[in-house]
């Protein structure tokens, strides 16, 4: 039997990684042992396979980017089923899992039959997201004495905050020195403590809604093959569907390694993975800075952190941080092109001057295995507009945003928006946002209670002091923009 | 040096899902003045293919945005980005059809 890759991490400084029975799936004929509670995509990554597909048009061979469900180049056909976002879809011993060429895919083939469950339920409250902000808003709500439902398409609650293994700043209502992944474990506890008034639904997806009737329309995948199709009718709904990786235009660009940071993050952190030995970082923001420093802690060396603004917007400890583990910080530099056979192999960046132009001769070859995009975050609204919100492109907020009043309504009524989903923030306003959206959904509906009440008062106040420091200047103008009265 | 010049050079990859390259999104949008004379963010994503991918977009959009905007401001017209905003159908994510089928619906 030939060497078998592994890219699994087995020591890390503050993570340990809890791996389930071990498991066994079939890849193009070749046998891949994963863990129970590992993704199809992770079991892949850590078995050393970067490609998932080929292209529809050029059949370009692709790698999954996102990580979380949102992009659309993890889609492969396992056990029969094309289009399965193996990012998100826990591994199943036996289960086959094919490339997948382009849209041939879409030629029916029912390999496997599917089983359907219908189900028609209605909510005080319906959440979608269990990020920190779709989190808060349920203990709200349920705090109220709501019945509630929490979608989420990820098999595990948490968002974002289960891939954050760094101390978070802020203050003590924020959790302050407290690691994302803490924060998400308390979350879910307090969550759980509510488990007669609060459904959960993982694996679950939102796919449409019905207006008139305010029905949401989701799936759950209970197993491939087997669904529950849900109509799920909220009197109040909370949208707390946070954000999706931006990408870069460059040559290249779509080769596999090429990821989001966030994606790199969720591989390394959630999963104990190694996506790649010495990848290049584009943005040297707070992101691109703070997973250039795990990737450290999983063994995995930065080639560069690079960036076309002259000063770097990260929090200057953590860019002290990375420059004295030797990870060099290129400011005013950008990538002309990625190269590679395959996979991505190099990458060609040059410098710029005060215009942002190429300075001549200034290319350099950098030889990598990753590139890793921390290039900001756009919200996800899909919901919201299917919903019928207002949206209104707002660059200070990340992009396309609902209009909102002072207690994040949108403009279509008994609709809230929390967290990501309303402005690029951080997870500490993200669960503000969504206590403040889960009081005024039940509070909005005629549910009465003095705690919830008062919570909500101390957390917009929270929000004001927070962003009235001038490092969030930005974002309180562009809340201005979208900003009506309820 | 003499490697370089031999490199295969990768295309600049703008809407994954359906593989459609920068280059094709500025001709594109040449094509769509020319021959249709239009402006229009709707027609532009018809055209292009951008935005209609399994992804609806949410890796796409932004940089559809930006190429329309560009090439507009280029030939003086000023647009309203919140124009440009596709319209978003169900379902949102790549579902089986079977899923969706119900043997007992009746046809109205
Ligand atoms: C690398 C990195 C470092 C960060 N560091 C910090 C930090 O130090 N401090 C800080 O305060 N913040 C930090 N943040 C930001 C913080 O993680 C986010 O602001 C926060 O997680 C947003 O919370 P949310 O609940 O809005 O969204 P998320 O946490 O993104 O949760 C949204 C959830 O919605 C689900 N979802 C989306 N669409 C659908 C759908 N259609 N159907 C069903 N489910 C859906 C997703 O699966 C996801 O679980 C960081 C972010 C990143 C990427």
């Amino acid at each position: 039997m030939s060497q078998e890759i592994d890219k699994r991490i087995y020591e890390h400084p503050i993570l340990k990684f809890e791996r389930r029975r071990p498991v066994y799936i079939l890849f193009e004929d070749k046998r891949i042992k994963a863990y129970e509670n590992e993704t199809v995509a992770a079991a892949l990554y850590a078995a050393g396979v970067i490609q998932f597909s080929y292209s529809a048009k050029y059949h370009r061979p692709r790698g999954p980017f996102c990580m979380i469900g949102k992009c659309s180049q993890c889609l492969m056909r396992v056990n029969g089923v094309p289009h399965v976002r193996t990012c998100i879809t826990p591994v199943e011993d036996g289960m086959t899992v094919e490339f997948e060429h382009g849209h041939d895919a879409e030629l029916p083939t029912p390999k496997q039959p599917i089983h359907v469950e219908k189900k028609n339920i209605e909510y005080d409250v319906v959440i979608i997201g269990s990020g920190p902000a779709g989190l808060s808003a349920a203990i709200q709500a349920a705090r109220a004495g709501a019945k509630v439902a929490v979608l989420d398409q990820s098999p595990v609650l948490g968002g974002q905050l289960i891939k954050q293994t760094h101390k978070f700043f802020g203050t003590k209502e924020s959790f302050a020195g407290t690691r994302g992944v803490d924060i998400a474990k308390m979350l879910v506890d307090e969550v759980k403590d509510y488990d007669e008034n609060i459904d959960i639904y993982p694996s679950t997806q939102a796919i449409g809604y019905f207006r008139r009737e305010k029905v949401l329309v989701a799936f759950q995948t209970k197993s491939l093959g087997k669904y529950n199709l849900l109509n799920l009718k909220g009197k109040s709904y909370v949208i707390a569907t946070g954000a999706m990786e931006r990408s870069l235009v460059f040559p290249g660009n779509d080769l596999p390694g090429v990821m989001g940071a966030g994606a790199a993050q969720t591989l390394m952190n959630v999963f104990g993975i190694r996506p790649a030995e010495e990848p290049l970082i584009i943005g040297a923001g707070n992101v691109g800075v703070i997973i250039a420093y795990q990737a450290a802690q999983a063994g995995i060396k930065v080639k560069a952190v690079i960036d076309i603004l002259p000063k770097t917007a990260a929090y200057l400890v953590h860019a002290a941080k990375i420059r004295r583990m030797g990870i060099p910080i290129l400011m005013r530099h950008t990538v002309q092109e990625a190269y590679g056979n395959g996979k991505v192999e190099g990458a060609t960046v040059y410098e710029v001057d005060d215009k942002f132009r190429k300075v001549p001769g200034s290319e350099k070859n950098i030889e990598i295995d990753g590139i890793w995009l921390a290039v900001g975050l756009t919200p996800s609204v899909e919901v919201l507009d299917l919903m019928g919100a207002q949206i209104k492109f707002v660059p200070e907020l990340g992009g396309y945003v609902p209009l909102r009043t002072p207690f994040l309504e949108t403009t279509v009524s008994n609709v809230f928006v929390a967290g990501d989903a309303s402005c690029i923030e951080e997870a500490s306003t993200a669960m503000m946002e969504g206590k403040i959206a889960g009081a005024s959904a039940v509070l909005n509906i005629g549910f009465k209670n003095d705690k919830v009440e008062k919570e909500r008062k101390n957390a917009v106040e929270w929000l004001d002091m927070f962003r009235s420091s001038p490092h969030y200047a930005r974002i309180k103008q562009g809340l201005q923009k979208v900003l009506v009265q309820g | 040096m003499e490697e370089e010049t031999h490199r295969f050079h990768h295309p600049a990859i703008v809407c994954r899902c359906m593989d459609i390259t920068q280059d094709e999104m500025v001709q594109t949008f040449f094509a769509m003045v020319k021959f249709l004379g239009s402006y229009d963010a709707d027609t532009y994503r018809r055209l292009s293919g951008a935005v209609t991918g399994f992804c609806q977009g949410r890796g796409c959009l932004q940089h559809l945005q930006r190429i329309l905007a560009g090439k507009l401001r280029e030939v003086g017209v000023q647009i309203d980005p919140d124009k440009l905003l596709p319209r978003r159908r169900p379902p949102l994510q790549p579902v089986p059809m079977g899923l969706l089928y119900d043997p007992e619906a009746v046809e109205l």
